[in-house]
């Protein structure tokens, strides 16, 4: 069964195509730039490992739903990056394999009257497998984001890891953020944790910037930015990083 | 002898049966079971209640039969509210102020749950409830002198009425969900506590609940005031008898904590395993009011209980601290919900949770931070531990964040008994059994610590009550 990763293919597609598969012990990168209302089926093969990356921009649909299996020894990397207005994005991941993987990060940027809802979960149905779930959102003027992850740990899942983190950056008075970072745990030999904060900038980080003659919109950027920044230089594509850190300046 | 020796030596002592048996009791109304419009009419012509207290259980009544039954939570179809008796008293026995009035027959019920020996220590009043009626009631005079008002809730509408009228079921108003309603329509019996200004009760007040008479409800109504200043700490625990057909209990604490002053409710709940626990509790705090929440549920075979504080008061600041222990049949649904209304205000949230035997432990919390609570702060911590393969452990906490200047923080973690930390134990010479328990003591330690002696002993004879046979 175990075949030697060969190729890295990366392309960019206009989510058309409703089933992505890699074959087993195979790598591949895609970077989703989805247009319509799609519902997208994922197959991560054994042994085979998946870059997906999913640009969720105003041109999308207001729905999304991914559904994601991932097979004995299979990867898969995703990154949601949001900047849309109004969107639900529903995303199950099930990890079927032993020693399955899912490492799961959502940038979140909420701007004006932004209303997103952030469905991910991740299903352990098999031993040993892992799940690693981080968000990290800022919210500026009126926008809500809800993030509702879930770790479902089903009863044969033994020796399995589970982690969901998020982070929120409220910026405005009249932003909001709701979450309920979910913990469904059907057996003993686990690990499984979460963690989530939200936080505004501390007035004292603002006064320390501007004793050093930097303007305050300046600070609240290099902290907004400081704050992204680990999850953004995980992206694989040094094109997609620039583009993003352009945005949310910007978007700032 | 060392303090796991000691530990071990009450265990074997421990009888669980105690509390599995009721006493046999003649009730002297005959009151049929099942609910009804006369029913309610005749509980509260019995307590010879004034006109609106009549006219509130009616009309929590009518709220009952409009509300359907929540569509989250537990399982709660093997409810059957006609089979549920709804209001029972035992005979003449009404309060008393020593002990030695007591018939026989209900102290030994209080011996066996340890009452005596807490009366004896420094509790200071003890209020217990048999059967819906409180039967033993004493309050140390300079209490009394200092217009503290501890009484069972029947006595307190009799004789504080324009109190108890001012706040109750203003805190948990009937509407609130169904099983609010249905407390309304049926309440009987329940402390009444007020404090006045600047009177700091040093002593914890203490009552104990005990339901007796197969398939009934417990529906006792606590009602707490503590004035400006003022501090206090009460604490009550439950258990109630095992029988074959499903009780109900659904309670209702509300609190008012008000300017300054200062509150901690302790309870342990241990119903027996065929009893639905559906309980209210809520606390409205003021300016630089502090309130605590200490509980643990360990019986019922459903219980579905999140302590509420509202924190209206600048500064205000609310603490919860929890244990559930699911075991076998058991769903132990809990958690807090925390309302942050009013700036500056801070809440601490601290849960541990044990499941074993195939036992369900649920967090269900709510944090919610309204608009222009500026410059809150709540940090939550949720600890599960899962005994075994078929135990779950479930963690829904809900964040609703509306303002900006707060700084919330929520961490929960789910595992079990690590392999490395029982071997170090059992290298040590103690039995598996034996190192099990020891880490599930040390997992609820912080918890078990903020209990008065008497119930911190009691809450771990229960947690190695069921900690029994958990290997093999």
């Amino acid at each position: 069964m175990q075949t030697t990763p060969t190729q890295l293919k990366s392309k960019t597609i206009s989510a058309t195509q409703e089933l992505l598969s890699v074959a087993i012990g195979k790598k591949a990168q895609i970077i989703l730039t989805a247009e319509a209302q799609h519902t997208i089926l994922c197959d991560v093969a054994e042994s085979a490992e998946l870059n997906l990356i999913r640009l969720i921009t105003d041109a999308s649909a207001p729905g999304e739903t991914l559904s994601a299996t991932v097979q004995e020894n299979g990867v898969l990397n995703m990154w949601e990056i949001i900047f849309t207005q109004n969107a639900t994005i529903e995303t199950t991941i099930h990890l079927h394999g032993v020693r399955a993987r899912i490492h799961h990060r959502s940038i979140i940027f909420g701007t004006g009257t932004t209303n997103i809802t952030l469905l991910p979960t991740a299903i352990h149905h098999a031993p040993e497998t892992s799940s690693k779930l981080d968000a990290k959102i800022i919210v500026k003027d009126s926008a809500h984001v809800r993030y509702n992850g879930m770790v479902d740990m089903r009863n044969n899942a033994r020796g399995s890891e589970g982690h969901l983190e998020q982070r929120a950056l409220i910026l405005s008075d009249t932003a909001k953020v709701s979450a309920i970072p979910g913990l469904e745990i059907g057996t003993n030999d686990v690990r499984a944790s979460h963690a989530a904060s939200m936080t505004r900038i501390d007035q004292d980080q603002l006064f320390y910037a501007a004793s050093r003659g930097i303007t305050t919109e300046s600070a609240v950027y290099m902290i907004a930015e400081g704050f992204l920044k680990p999850l953004i230089h995980t992206i694989p594509d040094q094109k997609l990083q620039k583009m993003l850190i352009k945005k949310i300046a910007e978007l700032l | 002898m060392s303090k796991q020796a000691q530990t071990l030596d009450y265990i074997e002592k421990l009888n669980k049966d105690v509390f599995d048996k009721g006493n046999a009791y003649e009730y002297a109304k005959g009151v049929k079971r099942g609910l009804s419009e006369a029913l309610v009419r005749q509980i509260s012509s019995d307590k010879g209640e004034p006109a609106w207290m009549l006219e509130h259980r009616l009309r929590s009544l009518a709220e009952f039969y409009a509300k359907p039954l929540p569509r989250w939570g537990i399982d709660l179809s093997g409810l059957d509210f006609d089979k549920i008796l709804y209001y029972a008293r035992p005979g003449e026995i009404k309060n008393r102020q020593d002990w030695n009035d007591v018939p026989e027959d209900i102290k030994r019920t209080f011996e066996r749950l340890g009452i005596p020996e807490a009366e004896k220590k420094v509790l200071a009043g003890v209020g217990a409830q048999y059967e819906s009626e409180v039967v033993y009631h004493s309050l140390k005079k300079q209490w009394q002198a200092q217009g503290v008002i501890f009484e069972d809730m029947d006595v307190a509408l009799r004789e504080h009425e324009d109190l108890v009228k001012q706040y109750f079921m203003k805190c948990v108003p009937y509407s609130d969900h169904k099983f609010a309603a249905l407390h309304g329509a049926v309440w009987s019996g329940g402390t009444f506590l007020y404090i006045p200004k600047g009177v700091k009760i040093t002593m914890p007040l203490q009552a104990y609940f005990r339901m007796n008479a197969p398939s009934m409800g417990q529906f006792e109504h606590t009602l707490m005031i503590v004035e400006e200043g003022a501090e206090g700490h009460y604490i009550e625990g439950c258990s109630a008898p095992k029988y074959g057909s499903q009780a109900l209990h659904a309670g209702c604490v509300e609190i008012f904590v008000k300017k300054g002053a200062r509150f901690r409710y302790s309870s342990v709940e241990n119903w027996s395993k065929d009893t639905y626990n559906l309980n209210t509790k809520r606390g409205i705090v003021d300016e630089d009011g502090i309130i605590e929440w200490v509980g643990g549920n360990m019986g019922s075979c459903g219980t579905m209980l999140y302590p509420c504080s509202i924190l209206r008061g600048r500064r205000a600041r609310a603490d919860h601290l929890g244990i559930a222990f699911a075991n076998a049949g058991q769903v132990q649904d809990t958690g807090a919900k925390i309302i942050h209304a009013a700036p500056d205000t801070t809440s601490t949230v601290l849960m541990k949770s044990i499941s074993k035997g195939g036992g369900v432990s649920v967090y269900r919390g709510l944090l919610k931070i309204l608009k222009g609570a500026k410059g809150a702060k709540s940090q939550v911590r949720c600890d599960a531990l899962i005994l075994d393969e078929i135990s779950r452990s479930n963690t829904i906490p809900d964040m609703q964040i509306a303002e900006n200047d707060v700084s919330i923080g929520h961490e929960a973690r789910v595992g079990k008994i690590g392999e490395q930390e029982l071997f170090y134990l059992m290298s040590r010479g103690l039995s598996e059994n034996e190192a099990i328990a020891m880490v599930v003591n040390g997992f609820i330690e912080p918890i078990i610590k903020e209990l008065p002696l008497e119930y911190a002993v009691e809450m771990n004879k229960l947690i190695e009550l069921e900690m029994e046979g958990a290997i093999g």
